[in-house]
């Protein structure tokens, strides 16, 4: 399965780093290695998805 | 989408500079590395005291022209040093050209190490746009 990133280099250089399709706090480190590799971040924004984690009585329901 | 990060490129990786100055013109023979730095050359020859680790001599630069120099920071980034005469052909404009294929080589450098690939990618009004996919999903 592949999780798309999007990124667009604008004309000074600066990164803008796009990712979608990707559930849960697994998207920040998607692009952290990417991030850290080209500066230092500016600005950030996450959407509802990021809030999505699995509920712990899901976690705990074979136990 | 779910998330959504702008950052401010730092020149850090001497390999991405290298191909972006490549990029712009300035490939091998046409650049000088030095594992120390040395001093730049002003246009009559004369040493400057401005001193740098990777060196574009001022014969590729332009008649007139002085070296321009990539000098290795405290922090590990490069910073540029560039005359005030040569900032008329190799200014803001420049730099940030200079910046965008430096940032467009070190992310496909990592990409490739990193288990990204790199689906598509094209040029818009000046702007690089990359699709990338990873192999190990999301």
């Amino acid at each position: 399965m592949s999780a798309p990133i999007s990124i667009r280099i604008d004309k000074d250089g600066n990164v803008h780093f796009d990712v979608h399709g990707v559930e849960g706090p697994s998207c920040e480190k998607l692009t952290e290695a990417l991030v850290r590799a080209t500066g230092s971040e500016v600005d950030k924004t996450l959407t509802e998805e990021y809030a999505l984690e699995r509920p712990d009585y899901i976690q705990n329901f074979d136990e | 989408m779910s998330h959504y990060t702008s950052v401010k490129t730092s020149i850090k990786s001497t390999t991405a500079l290298l191909q972006a100055l490549a990029d712009l013109g300035f490939g091998t023979g046409k650049v000088r590395v030095c594992e120390k730095a040395e001093q730049l050359e002003g246009y009559h020859g004369d040493k400057r005291e401005q001193t740098a680790e990777i060196i574009i001599p001022r014969r590729h630069v332009g008649s007139s022209s002085n070296d321009i120099g990539f000098k290795l920071q405290e922090d590990g980034t490069y910073e540029a040093i560039i005359s005030d005469y040569d900032k008329n052909k190799y200014g803001k404009t420049w730099m940030g050209k200079l910046t965008q294929r430096y940032a467009y080589n070190n992310l496909k450098n990592e990409l490739s190490d990193g288990g990204f690939f790199i689906e598509s990618e094209h040029e818009e009004k000046g702007e690089i746009f990359m699709q990338v996919g990873t192999n190990f999903g999301g």
